[in-house]
């Protein structure tokens, strides 16, 4: 079980539903599972790890591992007792790819849990959560995109590139500033009047992308999906799609063919 | 004054055969064997004292990237065989055999020609099935040695038919999508969905000739480009990706196999196909066949009509 601490006062954006959140874990009664829904990258997790392991101490919260070996150690985890806090909690990050049987395993902890233990789903969409699953989430936090105004506020204004290419995510701030993701975007941009897409170079990060889902990967699907939907390109807007829900799919491979699927 | 002997090239099983065979046309009453770098200071102890027992000894050094101290012997005798990368030169040397990798290509296959003279130094006549073992073995030296050596004790003399040939030979080739991709060029279809069955026998490969399979077609696609806009070769090499010497090769056999607009297609059903396979879809396998199939005969028409021209 692994760790995901940072410090509360740098989650900035999602002011009412950090507070609603933060008042139902301090001062929790019967509560026993919550689920915080919203797009990556704006802060959920590590809002919602860093205040369990304010609340309750840190060896009595755990961010729950893949697999089914991850759902079998949670369960262990969530019937022992409390070592320091007054309750146990679990985070359950990317809850919407859990399998069927995952979902099943978590639906029947959140019936028969221990009165001290709490289970938080973290997700990207609670409507792909199982409807049997949903429906014993006690409470669901909603979370939105930040405006500019907001992201330029927390974060300054030396890098206004950068923000406006994170689309209101702060977590891709960073992977931003560090990668030529500026060049992506215009590359989109030009691709529909590039006369010769056959002999345009793929752009540097979309060569350097590896086949395994991480922020830098993210970070170019939201660059890609923010440039395709400025210019309406129905082929980009698929390529941005398959990068955030493929990660072993070539990113150069399906670059290729979106601007193949641009010529008459 | 000891012996001298190098050996350098790239096909290790002819450089192996070559070493031991002048450590025994020595005569040597004893042979040591050392790979270099870890087993340069045990060489130079031995090489380095007398000879105890008998009077001439043979050494043969593997991996060498430089020749090392000729042992003290008067009669001594060393053989040192290269890394595959360097090229061992050496004023005392009594013989230098150079082993450079063979050829394959379709109008010049030096395989053929060493198979055939490997039957020749077994008194057997391979000219009829020396295109088989080739296909059946790879560019494995070492296989295809070891399939003639079989041959060798079936026929003892004479021709060798096929017929014969196929009654003991085995299928030991490593088959990569390569192969499959050459056959979809060619337009046999037959052969390629041989090939495909072939690599599918060791487990479920879709995914690696898919992704071979789109990297060719995105490559067809960007040469027939740089070719409707005469871009210079070194640069479509670049932007292909490949060695000026591939894209030469390149231009020798593949434009007009497809029209753009059918690479184009490919490219989009090879990219869905990639996409259900990785999520698990089994049918994927099946779309690949019959892609495999369609482009295979779109190449067959295309090579009719550029040689009917």
């Amino acid at each position: 079980m692994s760790s995901d601490r940072q410090d509360l006062t740098t989650i900035f954006g999602n002011t009412s539903s950090q507070k609603e959140t933060e008042d139902i874990l301090r001062t929790r009664t019967l509560l026993r599972s919550l689920s915080l829904a919203g797009p990556d990258y704006v802060g959920k997790r590590s809002f919602v790890f860093s205040l369990l392991e304010d609340v309750v101490g840190p060896s009595d919260v755990s961010l729950m591992e893949e697999g089914i070996d991850g759902v079998r150690e949670a369960r262990v985890f969530l019937h022992s007792r409390p070592k320091f806090g007054p309750f146990k909690a679990v985070v359950v990050d990317c809850a919407e790819s859990l399998s069927e049987p995952a979902q099943d395993a978590f639906l029947k902890m959140c019936e028969d849990a221990p009165s001290s233990s709490v289970i938080v789903f973290v997700t990207s969409d609670h409507e792909m959560l199982l409807p049997a699953l949903r429906s014993r989430i006690e409470f669901v936090s909603r979370w939105k995109l930040l405006s500019e105004a907001e992201m330029t506020e927390a974060l300054g204004s030396d890098s206004p590139d950068s923000i406006r290419l994170c689309s209101g995510r702060p977590g891709l701030y960073e992977v931003m500033k560090a990668g030529k993701y500026g060049e992506l975007y215009e590359a989109v941009l030009s691709a529909p009047g590039c006369k010769d897409p056959y002999t345009a170079r793929v752009p540097e990060v979309v060569r350097e992308l590896k086949g395994t889902r991480g922020p830098e990967r993210d970070a170019a699907a939201v660059v890609i999906r923010s440039a395709a939907l400025s210019i309406r390109s129905a082929a980009f807007l698929r390529y941005a799609a398959t990068l955030f829900s493929v990660p072993s799919a070539s990113a150069e491979v399906h670059w290729y063919r979106a601007m193949f699927s641009l010529q008459p | 004054m000891p012996q001298l002997f190098l050996i350098n090239g790239e096909e290790i099983f002819l450089k192996e055969r070559a070493a031991r065979d002048e450590a025994v046309s020595s005569l040597a009453d004893s042979v040591s064997e050392f790979i270099l770098p870890d087993g340069l200071a045990d060489y130079e102890a031995e090489s380095s004292s007398f000879p105890f027992f008998g009077r001439r000894r043979a050494f043969i050094v593997w991996d060498a990237s430089s020749v090392p101290i000729l042992p003290v012997g008067e009669e001594d005798f060393l053989v040192v065989v290269s890394t595959p990368k360097a090229k061992l030169k050496d004023e005392r040397a009594k013989r230098v055999l150079e082993f450079p990798r063979l050829k394959a290509y379709d109008d010049k296959n030096e395989y053929l020609t060493w198979i055939l003279k490997e039957g020749r130094g077994l008194n057997i006549d391979l000219s009829k099935v020396a295109s088989a073992l080739f296909m059946n073995s790879g560019k494995s030296l070492r296989k295809i040695s070891s399939e003639i050596r079989k041959l060798a004790v079936l026929v003892p003399s004479g021709e060798v038919s096929p017929e014969e040939a196929r009654s003991v030979l085995c299928f030991s080739a490593d088959i990569t999508p390569k192969e499959v991709v050459d056959s979809i060029c060619e337009g046999n279809p037959a052969k390629a969905l041989a090939f495909l069955d072939k690599l599918q026998e060791r487990g479920d490969e879709t995914g690696w000739v898919l992704a071979y399979l789109q990297r060719h077609v995105i490559q067809q696609l960007l040469m027939e480009r740089a070719l409707e806009l005469k871009v210079p070769h070194s640069e479509a090499a670049k932007l292909l990706d490949v060695h000026p010497f591939v894209y030469k090769k390149m231009l020798d056999s593949r434009p007009g196999l497809w029209a753009q607009s059918s690479l184009a297609t490919s490219l989009n059903t090879l990219c869905d196909l990639d996409l259900s396979h990785k999520r698990g879809d089994a049918s994927a396998k099946l779309g690949l066949e019959v892609e495999t199939i369609r482009l295979s005969e779109e190449a067959r028409n295309n090579v009719k009509r550029i040689r009917g021209r």
